[in-house]
Formats: C-alpha cells, structure tokens, sequence
C-alpha cells in the first residue's frame, strides 16, 4: 500500500517536473522598446558602483528625515537627467569614473556617520554626483535600442534604488535598526573606496 | 498515474488549441489597431499617465472633467491628423516636437505640482490635439478610419479614467499618494529631458 503511494508521488512529481521545467525558450530578443527599456533598466543596477550611491541616497534621506527623505529623491532624477543629456551631446566631463566611485565613498561615509546637515547641502552634494551618474547613463543612450525606453528605464530603475534605500533606511526608527543602517554607510564607503582605488589606477 | 497517464497527459498539456479569442482578423482589427497605437507607444503613454496623475492632483472634479476634454481633443486631432495625411501625404515634424515637449512640461507641472486649472485645462487640450494629430498621421490603406478613430479615443479615456480615478482614490485615503504623484513626475521630467537632449542631437 505505502509502496503504491510511492509510486504515485514519484509519478505525479515527474509529470509535475516536466511541466514546469521547459527548456530556456529564447523568445524575446532584446530589441526594440523592450530591449531599450531593459538596456535602461538595467545600467544603474547591474554597475555596482551606481547602485550603491543611489541606495545611500536613500538611507541618507531616510537619515535626514522629512522633508530631505523626499526632497533627494526628488531631485536626483532630475539633475541626473541634466547630466545625461551632457553625455548624449558628447559634452566630456573630467573624472566621470572617479566621480562615481567617490559619490559611493562620500554618500556612504554621509550615513555611517548619520551626518545631519542642511538641506541645501545635502541637495548639492547629491545633485553634483546625480551630474556624474547621469553623464556615464547618457553616454550608453545614442546606441540604444530605443532612447526614449532606455531614458525610461534607467530613471525607473535609479527612483526604485531610491525607494529601496528609504524603505531600508526606514529602520532607523528603532535603536538597531539604525546602528544597523549606518554599517550599511560604512560598507558602501568601503566598496565605494575599492572603485575610487580602481578608477585612479591603483 | 501510470506511465501511460502520465505520457498522455504531457501530450495533452503540450498541445494546445488555438483560442481565436482576439478579433483581429475580423473586421475589429482597425479598432484594435487604433487602441494599441497609443499604448505601446511610451511618447504617448506616458503624457497621458502624467496627465491624468496631473488631473488628480486638481481634484476629482476637473479630473470628471479632463476625461471628457481630453478625449475630445484627441478625436479633434485624430481627424485634423487623418486629413492632412490624406489631402497631403506628408508627417508633422512639429507635432513630434510638441508631443516631446508634453513629456518635459506635464512632468514638471506635475514635479512642481502646481494647481492652475486655467493652465492644466489649456496644456490638455493642446497635448491632446498634438497626440491625436500624431495617431491620425496613419495609413490605413483601405481599412475603415473610424474603426481605428474609436480605437484610439477608447485608449485616451480609459488611460484618463482609470489614472485619475485611481489617484483620486488613493489622495483621499493615503496622505503620501500626493508626493507619489510628484515622484512620478520628476521620473517623467528626467525622461522627458533626455528625450528631448536626444532628439535635438538627432535633429542637429
């Protein structure tokens, strides 16, 4: 009886395991609206450096509380956007790479040290870096698949790596949470560090 | 389940009928046509998700209202579009320029979330003319235009419906949906500035 039951398990879970493991089917090739969406997407989370500064942006909103958890934020895609359009227009800016690593450095070292500055501040600082972060975006945006997607995308993409260092940062409403939050600064610093050292050539 | 069931029934569940849910291939294709032109494009989408956030943002009733004259204004446009195609034959660059432009100033009334009705109303009806426009510059060779007119009006009310009385739902429940809708803006700003850095470049 028990062995029946085996065997019936084993035959519904093999009829199962083919049913939901078809082989990589290929379909969409990246192209179009979709694959400059993806492209766009993409760039910002995949370029570890990028992802850590629009995180600390976050966490160092979230740090600062309101109205500079939404204000940064805010600002960021904006000014970003400015410095991508100096990227699509070939306009060179000096040290982009160093840049974007010392914004990893500068925003993570912000929130391990729970710097509570004026809004202003803050503001410029993140939106000096956004002109960085933005010029590296547009210079990838000319060989798209399609620009308007991938202007999309990678704005998308920076606002929700925002909104996942706010809801992180959020924690910084318990004790914990926010010991936790500035370690979280000091090892984006520290991975910002290891880049800035690449990008100068050490 | 034996060897066999199971055989059979990997058969079964890999042979699939075809539905013929979609009228495509019938008469209702133009109609489909006109609905979808809009909504895969992101230069008309996301205007008109930036309108309607826009609509919200002035209350629900100029939102009833935007409904009503934005899709107006888009069927004023489809037809101005549908003629000149047909008398001319030719594109409106300008119209593209005006529907890139709709991308940077809706977004940044929307960023700013500035409330001048006299001001969303004027910026819905000129957008509304310009992306109609924009769909009607279109050549159906042969296939009825009103079908593919319905199409697209029934895209610009259901983007208008559905996006202001979502976000009219949500400010009256949720004090964070305003600075959602301003979030949102700023995203559609970004995009609309690197559209239109981009389409300058192209343009030089």
């Amino acid at each position: 009886m028990l062995n029946k039951t085996i065997a019936q398990l084993v035959s519904w879970g093999m009829a199962l395991a083919i049913a939901v493991l078809p082989s990589l089917a290929s379909a969409h090739a990246e192209q179009g609206v979709v694959g400059g969406f993806l492209a766009g997407f993409l760039h910002p989370i995949l370029g570890v450096d990028h992802m850590l500064a629009m995180i600390a942006v976050g966490l160092w909103g979230a740090q600062l509380k309101s109205p500079a958890i939404w204000i940064l934020p805010l600002t960021f895609p904006v000014v970003m956007a400015c410095g991508g359009v100096l990227g699509i227009a070939g306009v060179q800016l000096p040290f982009v790479e160093v840049a974007i690593a010392l914004s990893a450095l500068i925003l993570g070292l912000a929130v391990a040290s729970n710097l509570c500055t004026h809004l202003w501040f803050a503001s410029a600082i993140v939106g000096l870096f956004a002109i960085f972060h933005g010029h590296a975006h547009g210079t990838e945006l000319p060989g798209a698949a399609n620009p308007l997607a991938y202007g999309v995308g990678f704005v998308i993409s920076t606002g929700l790596l925002h909104l996942a260092g706010i809801v992180i940062g959020l924690a910084v409403h318990w004790p914990a949470g926010s010991a936790l939050i500035r370690a979280c600064g000091g090892i984006i610093a520290l991975i910002g560090g290891y880049f800035l050292a690449l990008s100068v050539g050490f | 389940m034996n060897q066999r069931q199971a055989i059979i029934f990997f058969i079964c569940f890999t042979f699939a009928e075809s539905a013929n849910a979609h009228l495509v291939s019938t008469r209702f294709g133009e109609f489909y046509s006109g609905l979808l032109h809009p909504l895969t494009s992101l230069l008309h989408v996301v205007p008109w998700i930036a309108l309607g956030l826009f609509a919200a943002l002035h209350g629900k009733r100029i939102s009833r209202w935007n409904i009503v004259i934005f899709t107006l204004s888009v069927a004023m446009g489809l037809v101005i579009g549908w003629i000149t195609n047909r008398t001319t034959g030719q594109n409106l660059t300008f119209i593209e320029w005006a529907n890139i432009f709709s991308f940077v100033v809706i977004g940044l009334s929307l960023f700013v979330a500035i409330r001048v009705p006299k001001f969303f109303y004027t910026a819905s009806i000129l957008f509304g003319v310009s992306h109609g426009v924009a769909n009607g510059l279109v050549s159906l060779s042969g296939f009825p235009f009103f079908l593919y007119f319905f199409g697209v009006l029934t895209a610009a009310w259901l983007v208008m419906l559905l996006i202001s009385a979502g976000v009219c739902f949500l400010r009256e429940r949720y004090a964070w949906s305003n600075l959602a809708s301003r979030v949102i803006g700023s995203w559609i700003l970004a995009s609309g500035i690197i559209y239109t850095g981009f389409s300058l470049g192209i343009a030089q």
